[in-house]
């Protein structure tokens, strides 16, 4: 499925930036849709994902109340399993609470009631009462090209056990076969033949 | 019409009967230019109206083709006459039978009714004169008990028309 053609992803991902932080921020007026397909789960960077209301970075003390929010990934304890991202964290901790005394951020599954979620790992789907997210439309695609098929010029039908006579003109083994039995020249140019002048050909499969 | 000789009427082998559905086919999609074949229900006997193409001796004149098949078409020449009144042709007898060596000596199994017909049409175009063979009273005086025109040894001469 080409990503591009379809209208209903909408990808929110924040890329070029060299963090490939991705910060959802719903508009009020539309459902708030985060294409989950569009966020990479291997990637060392998505550590964090905020979920914010809008741009101001407001300290998100509703946030976790207004739009409940689902964790899919039980992958959690990233106080456990500490990693190269943490500077990551720390920045982005800074940046949403204003909470400088912490550094270090601990992240417990009981997070939703700080004044600040954080959400290890990637995929965070809100839950709103809207209808379910518009599942994008499978373009078909396209028929493979179709195999040539080549006619016998004597029996007009496609060609079966396609030979070739030393001239180069071909036939079906039978068309050809009968043909030079009725009369010892070539159906197409008129060449002479006997009837060892002709060989079977193996034609290939074409390349796409 | 003694001309309308009676052709071997053996029934056409399988191989010649899905040919020739092949060629109607091919010829209800893409008919040859000036011919109008009226299908019947008969595969083995086509007739076919021929017009004169524009800008030669037979403009806006109509014949008709009589196109019978043999048991084993295409390893053999179908037989092809003009139903009298045949045209006036230096190569076409009274009696219909046309001196054409794609008819006969030249036929391959890969020609069909459509590209004979093409050849018939051309060698009408290119006539220089409305005039009947020179042998045709003795030659169609020899044919009067229907013989084919296949069973006549031809002598092509003429390369031109």
């Amino acid at each position: 499925m080409p990503r591009e053609n379809s209208n209903c992803s909408r990808s929110t991902a924040s890329s070029g930036n060299g963090r490939g932080r991705r910060r959802v921020q719903p508009v009020e007026v539309e459902p708030p849709f985060i294409d989950v397909d569009a966020i990479d789960v291997d990637d060392d960077d998505d550590d964090v994902i905020i979920v914010s209301p809008s741009r101001t970075r407001a300290p998100a003390s509703n946030v976790s109340r207004r739009r409940p929010v689902v964790l899919l990934d039980d992958d959690v304890v990233e106080e456990v399993n500490p990693r190269p991202s943490g500077v990551a964290i720390e920045e982005e901790v800074s940046i949403v609470s204003g909470n400088n005394h912490n550094k270090r951020v601990r992240i417990s599954p009981s997070a939703g009631g700080s004044a600040y979620q954080l959400v290890p790992r990637t995929k965070v789907i809100e839950i709103q009462p809207e209808p379910p997210q518009p599942v994008p439309v499978e373009v078909p695609p396209p028929p493979p090209p179709k195999e040539p098929t080549f006619s016998c010029p004597i029996c007009l039908n496609q060609l079966t056990e396609p030979c070739s006579t030393t001239c180069g003109h071909v036939f079906c083994q039978s068309c050809i076969k009968a043909s030079i039995q009725a009369q010892k020249k070539c159906p197409t140019c008129r060449k002479k033949l006997n009837k060892n002048s002709f060989h079977r050909l193996y034609l290939p499969n074409t390349v796409n | 019409m003694t001309s309308s000789s009676v052709p071997s009427r053996k029934v056409l082998s399988k191989i010649a009967s899905n040919r020739l559905q092949k060629e109607v086919m091919e010829w209800q999609t893409n008919p040859p230019a000036g011919f109008k074949y009226k299908v019947n229900d008969s595969l083995q006997r086509w007739i076919i109206e021929v017009t004169g193409a524009p800008g030669t001796l037979y403009t806006g004149e109509t014949y008709q083709l009589q196109v019978d098949f043999p048991e084993h078409y295409p390893m053999e020449a179908p037989q092809v006459i003009f139903i009298p009144p045949a045209p006036l042709h230096p190569h076409i007898y009274s009696n219909g039978h046309i001196c054409l060596d794609i008819l006969y000596d030249s036929w391959s199994p890969a020609m069909t009714v459509s590209s004979v017909c093409i050849s018939i049409l051309s060698m009408l175009s290119s006539s220089p004169a409305k005039e009947r063979p020179a042998d045709n009273d003795r030659y169609v005086r020899n044919c009067r008990n229907g013989r084919s025109p296949k069973e006549t040894r031809w002598w092509f001469h003429d390369d031109k028309v």
